[in-house]
């Protein structure tokens, strides 16, 4: 019967939060970067952040799911749930903190502040997908590495 | 050595249970392997990983909300009782330096000044803004001809000048972003204006002593 209860709680969150969430991420994360990014980068003027908003949506439902065990039950019953959720969050942080750098960058128009912004942005955004990687590759998202282990 | 072999059977038993549809192994997270854990009151490494994630999430998550609110002005529109004068007249001497007056960019253009003051300070502060929304309306800030730096976005929090307390102050609209709407307060007679210019326009205040 507790179990039971559990699932339906679990089922209740994915469908009524976690797969809107999702949705919601990977549509902002298209956005970013084809509407703000490449806006700002072709008209040199800067524009409204909106990234670091998601990531705080979805950071606080990841950080939910985690945290209630009657919702982390979500990550067993669906195994890519858990490295889809890490790995759009690690994209959709590092995208906003590009966005919130040329942004700032872009606010004074200046030629100088501009060219140091995208060097700063494209050095940040490389530095941290070569972090990304590297985190992805010494602890990866095999889900049966862990049955294995246990 | 009876007991030996039982005990590596039972081992063998654990370790090659039948697979179904060859994906048991989803099954073994959620069923066999975090349960067993549980039942010993342990954590299977899985369920550390999420929870020490979530931890993760949480705290990237409040960074993000931080550096969010430090992106945008987050100022609301003022509701006491002098805005409503402010709309009207586009000048206020009771309302602060960063007021927010307007939810929307009005489209208004707006006109030059002539500010009198009694000041006997050489120098004065010039604070600009925008009063409205946010919508990447850029302006430049020139002083008696030369400009005060590059043009710049205006946000709703207030970026500050020093000027001369004699001089003329001209503000050119270089970005519209949907109405250029902006606000100035000179600490000289400590009044606000809140002006409007389209791109390529500018509004000229003179400020005169008396």
């Amino acid at each position: 019967m507790k179990d039971l209860i559990a699932n339906f709680f679990a089922v209740l969150w994915f469908f009524g939060v976690m797969l809107g969430t999702l949705a919601l991420s990977v549509f902002t994360l298209i956005g970013i970067y084809s509407m703000n990014i490449m806006g700002m980068l072709k008209s040199g003027f800067s524009s409204q952040t909106v990234g670091f908003l998601f990531c705080f949506i979805l950071g606080s439902v990841i950080a939910v799911t985690g945290w209630v065990p009657a919702f982390r039950r979500c990550y067993y019953k669906l195994p890519w749930l858990y490295p889809l959720c890490t790995i759009l969050f690690m994209d959709l942080f590092i995208l906003s903190i590009t966005e919130f750098i040329l942004a700032k960058g872009f606010s004074v128009i200046d030629p100088i502040r501009h060219a140091l912004t995208l060097i700063i942005a494209a050095i940040q955004f490389v530095v941290c997908r070569v972090a990304m990687c590297w985190y992805l590759n010494k602890y990866p998202m095999v889900l049966h590495k862990y049955d294995r282990i246990e | 050595m009876n007991e030996i072999r039982q005990e590596s059977k039972e081992v063998r038993r654990e370790q090659f249970r039948p697979e179904e549809n060859g994906v048991s192994y989803v099954q073994d997270i959620g069923d066999t392997a975090d349960k067993q854990q549980r039942r010993k009151g342990q954590e299977s490494p899985f369920t550390g990983r999420i929870i020490r994630g979530a931890g993760v999430a949480f705290a990237a998550a409040i960074l993000a909300l931080i550096l969010f609110a430090t992106g945008h002005g987050g100022r609301s529109v003022d509701k006491s009782i002098y805005v409503e004068d402010a709309i009207e007249t586009h000048v206020s001497t009771t309302l602060g330096v960063g007021t927010r007056i307007l939810k929307r960019d009005d489209n208004y253009i707006g006109g030059d000044m002539t500010i009198m003051h009694s000041s006997d300070k050489e120098e004065t502060t010039l604070y600009v803004w925008d009063y409205a929304a946010e919508d990447g309306d850029y302006v430049q800030v020139f002083v008696d001809g030369a400009p005060l730096g590059e043009p710049f976005m205006i946000r709703s929090t207030p970026v500050s000048f020093t000027i001369p307390s004699v001089c003329e102050v001209k503000v050119v609209g270089t970005h519209d972003g949907g109405g250029i709407t902006y606000a100035v307060y000179y600490e000289v007679d400590q009044t606000t204006y809140f002006n409007g210019t389209s791109q390529g326009g500018d509004n000229t205040y003179t400020l005169v002593r008396e």
